[in-house]
């Protein structure tokens, strides 16, 4: 009798150790929660902060659910616009089949503009100088999109950009910092991170 | 015997007495239950200008759902229509919203006005401070669900 009881708490204990292990891989294997954050901040007569935090997740629940305009089942078509008619699948295919470096450098007297691949991201930058009344105003933008991501936006139909898949792909990449805008007066700054405040 | 009938007649008044107690103390429980479920839903509405509006409203937000069961089904039709569109949109945002830590998911901020929508504690607040008046909506997600639910379940009958 007493070894039947000791070989049930045995099987018991080694269910509870096994449902322990399970729990401690599920935990281990989930990604954190993403959330995409906004940050727009302007100084001067017409100071301004706007601060947005939205999980990725929800943006992916919601996005299937939103049908206006242009926007239909997580997919924002293009037709229209001035992208309408320019093949930007083979475009991206062709950017992603060549090496890193830089595909588009544009100088100009009160602009640089520099578009580049480089280590799975697709970069732009743009350096804008001018003067005006005596006064040199500088800005700077730096957009850094993960290549996956794009590739994603650009797995739907043709004239249009697969918003879902890009928000999915944007979850499975880690920490980034998607846009930084550094003006005058004016900063803005986009980027993704696990935690739900800035 | 008279002293027999006596107790028989206090054991029943004590026996009604505990019953009554005992609904009470149920009913209490329920409606408290119902509330912290619900939580409170608080309006405060101020007015800036001189003799401006004070408005201060606190309410469970179980009487809500509540209240909407006795609205005739021809009224929130119209309702429904309205915001047909939104109501899938509104159904996952509530679900999904009631997931997350306490969160400021918008904050806008300039010179003259203060807009803040936030989760907090179950509830969905909205906050906007302007020169004209300032405003504190605080709706818990329970009850924005119930109510999307009533409306929505018009639109499934037509």
């Amino acid at each position: 009798m007493r070894h039947k009881m000791r070989h049930n708490w045995k099987r018991k204990l080694t269910g509870v150790v096994v449902l322990l292990l399970l729990g401690a891989i599920v935990a281990v294997g989930q990604t954190p929660e993403r959330w995409l954050h906004v940050r727009v901040e302007k100084t001067g007569d017409n100071a301004e902060t706007v601060r947005v935090n939205v999980p990725l997740a929800l943006a992916e629940k919601i996005l299937p659910a939103v049908n206006i305009d242009r926007i239909r089942n997580g997919r924002i078509t293009i037709e229209g616009t001035k992208a309408e008619g320019v093949d930007l699948r083979a475009l991206f295919e062709a950017v992603k089949t060549t090496q890193d470096g830089e595909f588009v450098t544009v100088e100009s007297k009160d602009e640089n503009v520099r578009v580049a691949k480089a280590g799975g991201y697709l970069l732009v930058k743009v350096r804008d100088e001018r003067t005006r009344k005596g006064e040199t105003r500088k800005e700077e933008v730096d957009v850094k999109i993960p290549m996956t991501v794009v590739e994603a936006a650009l797995s739907g139909g043709r004239d249009e950009l697969d918003l879902l898949a890009a928000i999915k792909a944007l979850s499975a990449h880690g920490d980034s910092e998607l846009v930084t805008v550094r003006g005058h007066n004016e900063t803005v700054r986009v980027w993704i991170d696990t935690k739900n405040t800035q | 015997m008279f002293h027999s009938r006596g107790r028989r007649l206090n054991r029943g008044m004590s026996t009604v007495a505990a019953c009554a107690l005992a609904l009470t103390g149920s009913a209490a429980l329920a409606g408290g239950a119902a509330v912290y479920h619900h939580g409170l839903i608080r309006v405060h509405v101020d007015e800036k200008r001189p003799g401006g509006d004070r408005v201060n409203i606190l309410v469970p937000g179980a009487i809500v759902p509540a209240v909407l069961a006795f609205v005739p089904d021809s009224k929130l039709e119209k309702v429904e229509k309205k915001i047909r569109v939104m109501m899938p949109v509104l159904r996952i945002v509530v679900d999904e919203l009631e997931r997350y830590p306490d969160t400021v998911f918008v904050e806008v901020k300039d010179k003259r006005e203060y807009v803040r929508v936030a989760v907090e504690g179950g509830s969905l607040t909205v906050t906007v401070d302007s020169p004209r008046e300032d405003v504190r909506v605080t709706v818990p997600l329970a009850t924005v669900r119930s109510v999307a639910r009533r409306i929505e379940s018009v639109g499934e009958v037509q």
